[in-house]
């Protein structure tokens, strides 16, 4: 009888899979069929909706960044992963800041029939709620474990919280970075040094969003670097493509 | 509680790297095992991963790619040798 991957690694392949076609739709600009659709994640996948709950915001990225109506099967699946895991009692503030930041995508779409607030990252943050009504903005957790944290920490936690570095999203992750620019770019270099380059990439997202980042630190290349050496890695594909896009845009 | 749901699903596959159409029949179980929140928690908010500090090989090949001479990214100084 063949051993059966632990759950663990069939999540881990299951993230791998939705971030691949996330960073494919990102590169196609077109996402037909929704990003979970082609990941193969249905309604009764329950660890299809994990890797959504894993992967984050960053779901529905296509959409924000491309300013195109959400697929409604994602918005649906994104729905569902929220309810079904929210953050656990005990869970870290990373858990709680992901949650968050789905729920307060999911209130900037609602009410807009699926569309999203468009706007590219030249012009500058997105337009306003669409609804009074729905867009009262989710109680944010806090952020008092980052505020004083030693910036390798803080490099690891932004890391982590990659799906939160994107413009015109203000959120107290984003508001902690930007008060530290300069220990994010160390913590940028720290994970290229440590050849950890899932955490560079996610930690590379935020200096693309923030004002102050030393120009020394050499982003373009470092960012092409950790795509490249990220290899095969989805998720280092998509904070790298993500990031290098927005320098574009910023750049334009 | 452990529940196996087997589907048999005609899927294609497509292969990531040469974007090959397989069709593929075969039965699909999918483990609807209920996920620890424990594995949730560790795949939201993962360790550090241990990492070989002070790689010069490829931190001298970041720096040259700069082509600006990124201190920030340039090697460490050699360390004095003994003697």
């Amino acid at each position: 009888m063949t051993e059966q991957p632990s759950t663990s690694t069939r999540l881990t392949g299951a993230v791998q899979d939705l971030a691949f076609e996330v960073v494919s739709a990102l590169r196609s600009g077109d996402h037909v069929g929704g990003v979970c659709g082609g990941a193969g994640i249905g309604g009764d996948d329950g660890l299809g909706l994990a890797a959504v709950r894993v992967l984050g915001c960053d779901v529905l990225l296509p959409s924000v960044l491309l300013g195109r109506p959400a697929d409604h099967g994602d918005l649906s699946l994104f729905r569902q992963a929220v309810a079904a895991h929210p953050p656990a009692s005990g869970a870290s503030a990373v858990s709680a800041w992901s949650h968050w930041a789905m729920t307060d995508t999911l209130l900037r779409l609602a009410g807009t029939g699926g569309a999203v607030d468009t706007f590219s990252p030249a012009d500058g943050p997105a337009d306003g709620p669409a609804d009074a009504g729905e867009s009262a903005a989710a109680a944010e957790p806090g952020t008092g474990w980052l505020d004083d944290a030693p910036w390798q920490t803080l490099g690891h936690q932004l890391a982590v919280l990659a799906a939160l570095a994107v413009p015109g999203t203000g959120s107290g992750i984003a508001r902690v970075a930007a008060r530290r620019p300069v220990d994010v770019a160390r913590g940028f270099v720290r994970a290229v040094r440590r050849r950890d380059w899932l955490q560079a990439a996610g930690t590379g997202r935020w200096p693309a969003v923030l004002d102050g980042v030393p120009e020394t630190l050499g982003l373009d290349s470092g960012l092409a670097f950790v795509a490249q050496m990220g290899g095969d890695d989805a998720r280092v594909a998509l904070h790298t493509h993500v990031a290098r896009s927005l320098r574009a845009g910023a750049r334009a | 509680m452990s529940v196996c749901v087997v589907m048999v699903n005609a899927r294609q596959y497509l292969d990531r790297k040469g974007m090959v159409a397989v069709a593929s029949v075969e039965p699909v179980t999918r483990d609807l095992t209920e996920l620890q929140d424990t594995e949730l928690e560790a795949a939201l908010n993962p360790m550090e991963a241990g990492g070989v500090f002070r790689d010069t090989r490829e931190c001298a090949a970041l720096a040259l790619a700069s082509g600006s001479g990124s201190l920030l990214l340039s090697p460490p100084t050699p360390r004095p040798k003994k003697g």
